[in-house]
This record gives C-alpha cells, sequence and structure tokens, in this order.
C-alpha cells in the first residue's frame, strides 16, 4: 500500500495525446431512446432509487429497474434471502491454504469476503443496510483481538444481515450477544461484584448500548427533536446510575463452544468470535436491577431473563424510533433529514394494528420512499464512492474474487468496512463543519473525513483504479482486478453521450451544466483514443462535486 | 497547449505572489493583535497530544510516599502497580507528597527531572467550580454527557462543557490571529489525525497532514494543463447547494495548500534526531519537520493536533499500557531533543489531553469511565520539575469521589487552556472569546496566572 501511494503516479502518459487533439469534437446531442424504452426520467428515478439500495448499478441494471419500475425493484430486495460472508471466508481460508491458527493470522480474509459479496450477491439493499448497520453497531478491527480472526467480523456481518429486514429488538438482542461486542465493549468474561477484591461491574456496554445503540443521550420527541423541561434544557435519558444497574445486566456471560457441542467456561481467556455467548449464572449479578422508566428486574431471575427484560425495556423506549430512524436516514439518504422525514420513519417503527413495534423492513421503506429521499443531499462516504466505483465499471479477476479490493482503502479513505478507529464511527452523526454549513446549523457527518489528505488521497486512487495500478502491493498470488469499459468506450466517439452515460450510472442523472461542460471540453480534444477520452471523462466525474455530493 | 501552459502558470504565479503578500499582512496583524508577541523571530507552536478513549492516568502519575501510596493500592485493587516499578519523581509537594510514574515512563521522568515537563493533576471538564453537595444535587451547571467519551473528548476540545458547540480552543485562537486579513493558503493550524474540533473555527479550519506520507499531491494536476484546467474549472463553478460549495472549496485548499505545504517542505533540513516508527513518533516527526520550515510557511504561530487512540482500558488496562505508554515516552523525549535541535524549544509547547481519567476502582480487568485525570505539559517555556492542581486524596467516598474513584477535577479545562493561551500570545482581552467560559474559573484581568505551569 505504501508504495502504490507513494508512486508518483503520472498522466502524461495519456494526457499527451491530448495535445494532438483538435479542438471541438463532436457536440453532437445524444440519440433519443427507443420508443419502447424506459424515458429519460425514468431511467434517472431507477438511478437514483438504485444508488440508495445498492453498492452501485450499471446500465444493464438501470434499465432493467426502471422497466420494472422501482417498486418491483425494491419488491424484489426484501425477498432475497442472504448472502452470508462467513462460507466465504471458510472457502478462501481453504482456497489459499491458511489455517485459521496460522501465523501471522488471515484476518484480512474477512475483507475478501465482503468484497465479494457487495460486488456479486443479488441481496443488494440487505447487504447495503448490513453495511448502514456497521456504522451503528460499530465494532472494529483496529482492536488485536477481533483483528486476528476472520471468522469474528463476517459472523457478526452476517448476524446484521439476517436481521436487517426483521425486527429491531431481535437485532439489538443478537448485537448484545455478539462476542465480537462482547470483546469490543468488554462485556464479555464481565463478572458481577466482588465486594472482597472491590471490583465492579463492567459499565462500558451498559453505556454505549444505550447512547449508541438505541437510546441517545437526551429524550426526544418522536420528530427526533430533543424534548425540553421546564427551564428549557434536554432531558438526560439514563444518569450514571442508571448505568450502573444496566452495568449488572450484562454480567456473567462468556465465549460459546469452539465446536457445536464442546465446552465453554467463563473467564476463558481464548477468544470464540463466531457463536453467540453464553451466560454463566454463577458470574452474574443476581440482585434486583433498576432499569428506565421506572421498570425493576426483580432478584432471582436468570442471566437471559435478565438480558430480555433489559432489551424489551430499551427496545420499548420511545426514544428508539426516532434515534435510529434519525441514523438510518443519514447513513442510507440525506444528512439533514427534515423533522416531518424524521418523525415518519418514527411512525414507522413504532407500527400499528398489523405491523409490529421495530419492523425493519416497514421503517427501511419509510426511509427510502420517503418523498424526501428523492432529493435527500449528502456526501458520499470515500469507501461507498471506491466500491461504486468498481461494481459499476464492472471490475473483474481471472477467477472472480477480489481479494486484492481488501488491502485498498483505508491508507488513502481513512474508512474501510469495519475498521473504524473508535465505536463512535468514522464520524459523528452531529459533524457540523466550519464555515457556511455549520453557519447555517446543518450537519455534514461524511465530511469529517474530508480533509485535505483524503480528499487528494481518494483522488488519487481513482486514477490508481482507472489507469491499471488497483492490485497494486497485494500479495502475488491473488488475481489483477480490471475494470471493463467497453460499454463506455463505444459511446466515446461522441462525448455528448459518454458524459451523458456517465452521469446517469454516477450522478442520477443530476450532473450540473458546467461540470459537464468542463469534462467535454476536456475529453474534446483526445480525438484518436477513446478509451484514453472514457477515462478522462469518468476521472473528472468522479472526482467532481457533482457526484461526491448527491441528491442535489 | 503551450500558451495554455504559460498562461497557467502565469495565473498560479499571480496566486503565489498574492498569498505571499497577504501572508504578509497577516503576520503584521498578528503582531500588532497578539499583544504578547515581539517583533523578530517571535515564533510559537502549540502541539496538542490527543490519547483518546480516557487513559488511565492515576497509573501514569502515581501516589509514592507510603500513605498515599497504601490509600492507591488499597482503591485500585488488582490494578494497582507496584511500588518497586514505580519510577520516582524529583520533586516533593508542599504536603510532603511525593510521586512515581509508570514504569514504561523512563523518558517522561527523565523530562521532568530536567525540568521540561510538568505534570497538572486532576484536570477536567467543569461548566463552573463544582463540588459534591452540587454534583449530588445538581445545583450546579454539569458537563453535558459527563463520563461519556462522545462529549468528553468534545468538551476537552472546545472547552464549553455545558454546550455542544462546533469550535474549538485553538479553532478560536485561530480566529483571533487571522481575523485581521484572509487566511493564509496554509492553515495556522495543522491536524496530523484529521478534522477535530479542537482546530475548528468560526472561519479557520485545519490543514490536513498525513502522518506517513506528510503532503499528499494531486496525481496528475501539474503535468499538464489540459487536467488542471478541467479540475479548476469544476472546482471554481458557481454551485447552488451548500454542501458542493464547501467540497469545492476544500479540494480547492487541498490542491493549493498541498503545493505550498510541498514547496516548503521539500526545503526541510534533516534533523540528526531520530524518531521511532511508533504512530505518536510519526507525527511528531512530521510535526518537528512542519517546524523545521516555519518560515517559508510565512506564519509565526502554529498549532498541531495529534491523535493516538486506543486508551479506553475496560479490559487488560496493565498490560497494553505497558505496551503503549513507553512508545509515548520515547515519542515525547525525540520531539523535545528535535525542539532543542532547531533552537525552538522554548517557542513550542506540548501538552496532553484525554476524554476523562478513569475510575480508581477495577471492574474485574481494568477501569471505567470517571472525570478529572492527569495531563502533562512540555517544553522550555514549562515551569517543569513540578506537580500543579491538588491531587486527589484516593480515599473512597471523599468530598471529590462521586463514586467508584471518579473525580470531581479541581482544575478546569478553561484555566489549563488559558494558561496555554496567554502563553501563546493571545491577550487577556480575547480570553472570553478563546474561553467562553473562563470567567467562572479565573478573571482574565487578574495579575496571577491561571494554573502557573508556563514560566
Amino acid at each position: 500500500m505504501r508504495t502504490l501511494v507513494r508512486s508518483t503516479f503520472c498522466l502524461i502518459a495519456l494526457l499527451t495525446v491530448a495535445s494532438c487533439g483538435g479542438g471541438g469534437g463532436g457536440e453532437t446531442t445524444a440519440p433519443p431512446p427507443p420508443p419502447s424504452g424506459p424515458s429519460a426520467a425514468q431511467l434517472a428515478s431507477a438511478a437514483r432509487l438504485l444508488d440508495l439500495t445498492t453498492f452501485g448499478a450499471d446500465y444493464a441494471q438501470i434499465d432493467s429497474t426502471a422497466r420494472a419500475g422501482n417498486a418491483a425493484w425494491l419488491e424484489q430486495q426484501f425477498m432475497t434471502s442472504s448472502t452470508d460472508h462467513l462460507p466465504i471466508v471458510q472457502r478462501y481460508l481453504s482456497q489459499y491454504g491458511f489455517d485459521i491458527n496460522a501465523d501471522p493470522p488471515p484476518g484480512t480474509f474477512r475483507r475478501f469476503a465482503w468484497w465479494e459479496a457487495t460486488m456479486t450477491a443479488p441481496d443488494q439493499l440487505r447487504q447495503r443496510v448490513a453495511y448502514a448497520l456497521t456504522q451503528i453497531f460499530v465494532v472494529s478491527d483496529n482492536n488485536d483481538v477481533i483483528f486476528i480472526d476472520p471468522l469474528g467480523l463476517s459472523s457478526y456481518y452476517d448476524m446484521l444481515l439476517a436481521n436487517a429486514f426483521g425486527n429491531f429488538r431481535d437485532l439489538l438482542k443478537a448485537v448484545t450477544l455478539h462476542p465480537v461486542m462482547g470483546v469490543y465493549l468488554s462485556h464479555v468474561n464481565n463478572a458481577k461484584a466482588n465486594p472482597a477484591t472491590n471490583t465492579f461491574p463492567d459499565e462500558n456496554y451498559a453505556r454505549e448500548v444505550m447512547q449508541l445503540f438505541c437510546i441517545g443521550l437526551f429524550e426526544l420527541n418522536s420528530d427526533g427533536s430533543q424534548k425540553r423541561d421546564g427551564s428549557g434544557n434536554a432531558i438526560p435519558t439514563y444518569d450514571n446510575a442508571d448505568i450502573q444497574e444496566f452495568a449488572k445486566v450484562f454480567t456473567g456471560l462468556s465465549y460459546g463452544p469452539a465446536q457445536a457441542g464442546g465446552a465453554s467456561f467463563f473467564g476463558n481467556p481464548a477468544p470464540v468470535l463466531h457463536v453467540p455467548m453464553r451466560m454463566f449464572e454463577a458470574y452474574h449479578d443476581t440482585t434486583a436491577k433498576h432499569l428506565l422508566n421506572g421498570l425493576v428486574v426483580p432478584a432471582g431471575q436468570t442471566g437471559m431473563q435478565d438480558i430480555d427484560a433489559a432489551i424489551d425495556n430499551l427496545f420499548n423506549h420511545p426514544n428508539v424510533g426516532p434515534f435510529i430512524g434519525r441514523l438510518l436516514i443519514q447513513r442510507l439518504v440525506t444528512s439533514n433529514p427534515s423533522l416531518a422525514y424524521i418523525a415518519r420513519v418514527s411512525a414507522a417503527f413504532a407500527g400499528n394494528g398489523s405491523v409490529p413495534r421495530g419492523d425493519m423492513q416497514t421503517v427501511l421503506r419509510a426511509v427510502l420512499e420517503d418523498p424526501e429521499a428523492a432529493a435527500g443531499i449528502h456526501l458520499r462516504e470515500p469507501f461507498l464512492r471506491y466500491v461504486a466505483l468498481n461494481r459499476t465499471l464492472h471490475a473483474t479477476s481471472d477467477d472472480g474474487t477480489y481479494p486484492a479490493l481488501g488491502y485498498i482503502g483505508q491508507f488513502l479513505l481513512q474508512q474501510n468496512v469495519l475498521s473504524s478507529p473508535s465505536v463512535f464511527n468514522f464520524y459523528s452523526p452531529n459533524f457540523s463543519p466550519a464555515g457556511e454549513l455549520g453557519q447555517a446549523g446543518k450537519v455534514a457527518p461524511e465530511m469529517q473525513i474530508t480533509t485535505d489528505s483524503t480528499i487528494v488521497g481518494y483522488a488519487n486512487l481513482v486514477a490508481y483504479s482507472l489507469y491499471g495500478q488497483q492490485s497494486i502491493d497485494t500479495p502475488a498470488n491473488f488475481p489483477m482486478i480490471r475494470l471493463d469499459l467497453s460499454d463506455l468506450e463505444t459511446l466515446a466517439a461522441d462525448p455528448v453521450a459518454l458524459v451523458d452515460r456517465i452521469d446517469l450510472l454516477f450522478t442520477d442523472g443530476r450532473m450540473d451544466a458546467a461540470t459537464k461542460t468542463a469534462i467535454r471540453n476536456a475529453i474534446s480534444p483526445i480525438a484518436n483514443d477513446l478509451p484514453g477520452r472514457t477515462k478522462l471523462a469518468l476521472y473528472l466525474a468522479l472526482i467532481s462535486p457533482a457526484y461526491v455530493v448527491e441528491g442535489v | 497547449m503551450k500558451a495554455e501552459r504559460k498562461l497557467y502558470s502565469r495565473r498560479r504565479f499571480l496566486r503565489h505572489s498574492v498569498a505571499v503578500g497577504v501572508a504578509a499582512a497577516t503576520q503584521m496583524n498578528t503582531l500588532g493583535r497578539v499583544a504578547h508577541a515581539v517583533g523578530g523571530d517571535d515564533y510559537k507552536a502549540l502541539v496538542c497530544i490527543l490519547f483518546g478513549g480516557g487513559a488511565d492516568s492515576f497509573n501514569m502519575l502515581v501516589p509514592y510516599d507510603t500513605n498515599r501510596y497504601n490509600d492507591y493500592v488499597a482503591f485500585r485493587s488488582d490494578l494497582a502497580l507496584p511500588h518497586a516499578d514505580l519510577l520516582p519523581l524529583a520533586y516533593t509537594g508542599a504536603q510532603g507528597q511525593t510521586f512515581g510514574v509508570h514504569p514504561g515512563l523512563g523518558a517522561v521522568r527523565t523530562l521532568f527531572d530536567q525540568g521540561d515537563l510538568a505534570f497538572i493533576a486532576n484536570v477536567g471538564t467543569l461548566a463552573e467550580p463544582t463540588d459534591k453537595t452540587g454534583y449530588v444535587q445538581s445545583s450546579v451547571r454539569l458537563p453535558l454527557g459527563l463520563f461519556s467519551h462522545a462529549d468528553q473528548i468534545a468538551q476537552w476540545q472546545t472547552s464549553v462543557p455545558d454546550r455542544r458547540i462546533t469550535t474549538g480552543v485553538a479553532g478560536r485562537i485561530a480566529d483571533i490571529v487571522t481575523s485581521a486579513a484572509p487566511t493564509h493558503p496554509v492553515s495556522m493550524n495543522i491536524s496530523l489525525s484529521g478534522t477535530n474540533v479542537f482546530q475548528t473555527g468560526q472561519n479557520v479550519s485545519d490543514y490536513s497532514l498525513d502522518a506517513n506520507d506528510g503532503v499528499r499531491l494531486l496525481a496528475g494536476y501539474t503535468d499538464t494543463a489540459i487536467f488542471s484546467t478541467a479540475v479548476d474549472s469544476m472546482l471554481a463553478a458557481s454551485y447552488g447547494d451548500a454542501f458542493r460549495r464547501t467540497y469545492a472549496g476544500k479540494f480547492r485548499t487541498a490542491i493549493d495548500s498541498g503545493a505550498e505545504f510541498k514547496a516548503a517542505l521539500d526545503a526541510a533540513p534533516m534533523l540528526s534526531t531520530a524518531f521511532s516508527s511508533g504512530p505518536l513518533s510519526r507525527g511528531l516527526a512530521q510535526i518537528a519537520k512542519v517546524i523545521s520550515v516555519r518560515d517559508a510557511l510565512s506564519t509565526n504561530r502554529h498549532t498541531f493536533f495529534v491523535s493516538l487512540g486506543g486508551w479506553d482500558h475496560h479490559d487488560n488496562v496493565l498490560t497494553l499500557q505497558a505496551q503503549m505508554l513507553p512508545t509515548v515516552a520515547s515519542a515525547l523525549s525525540e520531539f523535545q531533543q528535535a525542539m532543542v535541535e532547531l533552537g525552538v524549544s522554548d517557542a513550542v509547547t506540548t501538552f496532553t489531553i484525554s476524554d476523562f481519567g478513569r475510575t480508581l476502582t477495577s471492574n474485574g480487568k481494568g477501569s471505567d469511565h470517571g472525570w478529572g485525570g492527569h495531563q502533562l505539559a512540555m517544553g522550555g517555556a514549562v515551569a517543569g520539575k513540578r506537580v500543579f492542581g491538588e491531587y486527589p486524596v484516593l480515599i473512597p467516598d471523599n468530598a471529590l469521589d462521586v463514586g467508584r474513584g471518579r473525580y470531581i477535577p479541581t482544575t478546569s479545562v478553561d484555566a489549563f487552556y488559558a494558561e496555554l493561551a496567554l502563553w501563546f500570545g493571545i491577550a487577556p482581552a480575547d480570553l472570553d472569546t478563546v474561553l467562553p467560559n473562563i470567567r467562572r474559573f479565573y478573571s482574565p484581568e487578574s495579575l496571577a496566572p491561571p494554573v502557573g505551569f508556563m514560566v
């Protein structure tokens, strides 16, 4: 990776072609679509929906979605079963002859699986939602125990996939019992208080499950605005005494058995990260617990009864709908949803006579089909831009796997899947940058990692990808990744048609006139090298503010 | 093509000339505005090191005299460091208290003993002076989200614990320093750890250097005009949306600052001080490099920000601190040595911050989120070889302990930053802008220093 970054990549070879070019170039208009095909507006609408619900779509998929209709696409996606990552990891381990206990351990293999699933899986919406959930229920390989075991994070991802269209309560419980979370927020091997040694239950998970995973710090109205007390102050949802009560609930958990039917014990120092944690009653605090909104969990229950009671207590807190609703909107659609939009999503979360509370499918429909979703503005995550480049431009390899892509990203983009620097994700949902956005009271979470160094790092990564150096620095036995630009190249004789197609693929047919003109002016002189013209057009489009900021 | 390039170069040249002119004006205005500043080579820099996650500083600076050490052992149980492992400091407090540092902080002890480093004990976020009664009865304003990472790490950077605001201490300092003139192409606030609240002002934000690679240049940009022209025109377009304007502006700055910075850094002298390979050492090495070319960057004030995460030791605190602290100690020592080599030891002050201290009691594996903790300041202008502030008596449930050994801070972040800001040259009259809550803790008109750790 370092060599890749340091290598002084140079566009001269390509761009000198421009100097022999003639000016002008074919300023013709694109031919009208055949009468039977979808209209430009239908294509653009499908492109926008696919932008929100996949990791990137090519023209064929946009066209077929436009023909079938956006509603049909969503129905089909909600019906598609999960493409799990753990089996892919197992396959890679055997394919490359790695033992799980190898040194160095093959932790990176879970990224290979992620790329393969993301590039090829038919359940794009489910995968995309699971990815969004990784930025809410954050765990990270920025932790030595988690990093070295590829089974842990891939099974965590599978757990998110399995619950992505299920019920939020099940999701919250599954997150709570997952051993990767147990390691990350240290409630694995968390014992009840011991007066003899003056030790107390670990408060870490108890705090973060409330602050980050379901209710947040302050009481909310259903539209996400903060409730106020008589003096106009925000009302905390919990205090440190509440955290100490929840900490007692999350005692007694340790790793399950590595093999089905095998032994397990409390305090096991050997992590087992791919089966749910188990309760060991002798280490569970059995005193009564005073949870939120006056709920008292009686003394003497089993550990799992206590955990169920605590999960119910949290799940039924009125904050969950607006709190999680806003986070999902921010991850999938827009940084600054209106209060009304949040209220609609939180009503979907609350359910009604026929739909239960916390039904994720209902919530996701409310997020994606809201009238505001079509024009939801936000800055695309750098990592997702890079994924979309590879999917939309048909990245392929000789054997159909993508391990090389698993190495790229973090260094240039400050982002990679399940690799956040802390439980607070790569950016805060409330980050507000200096300048006019901050002064207007707008948040722009993704701007927090949009720095001098990552802006340039991303642009250079686009260049490396387009100009064929994408697989630099990956181990020699991994297949090379190649993009297939042939369908764009067939349009490239006409700069207008080329830019219009790129606009549809990446900017949902919404690229502004100034950006289109800048790209056309740049590529028109390259008359004798259509692949070169295509690459330059793509490069400029992919680094343009018109692409990086979507929804305008 | 040739003509195009020539035109382009001329435009670049003009822009550069304007920038230099502006920089000179900025410097003059800064000198006028920053009261303590005098002419000549008046350079000063603040280097902020953030220990992300809440470092367990009660095992970094530890009571050493028998009575206080025994209290510490009783409180910390399985987290206590053995007395024989502590490295005693050459300092005795007014009540006869002595201190040792963690065995991994040998180089820090050396810096302390030679007078280049001081500790500030039990400093933390306070919305106003707070005692236990006020805390228990909620009769005083308390920091929002007390004991939680997200809020506490932010409040250590904003120094406004009772509100959630988007500007930080160094950002507001930079707003003042650069207020009289347009911003220089390269910000005076330089981050090795990306965007942060600490260095974000109303108008100023950080310039972000990569800790490994330093300046990152846009591939191909300077190679041919057709390419730069296209990029330039996209970035210069007038966008109707604030997100796009903001991104285009940041992209423009990244290109221009990168070019300026690269030119300056290419001329950096080779330091004879060697830096280790740890992340903090790498970051501090980049900072030393920037300081070495301060003249070329046309500014007489810098703030630097570098963050080192991984201190949230709910688990395995003893093992992890033993691994991490030696890398911190060597990084600090190397950086101080580099500052001496560059002849700016008196002009560069380095200090640490962290989300919070941690509970004195154990959870059986590590410690949980606390409140007050201990920080250090290092540099030739630091009143070294002393422990400032009030190190708490480590007895459970005393007047400062709000539970499990979470200590109400006895020095506020406001006082801590006021000390640094005044040294940096911020006029007392501007302290209200830099630290909006300062009068709750310190009168800017006072003749006494806020804490006393700067000479």
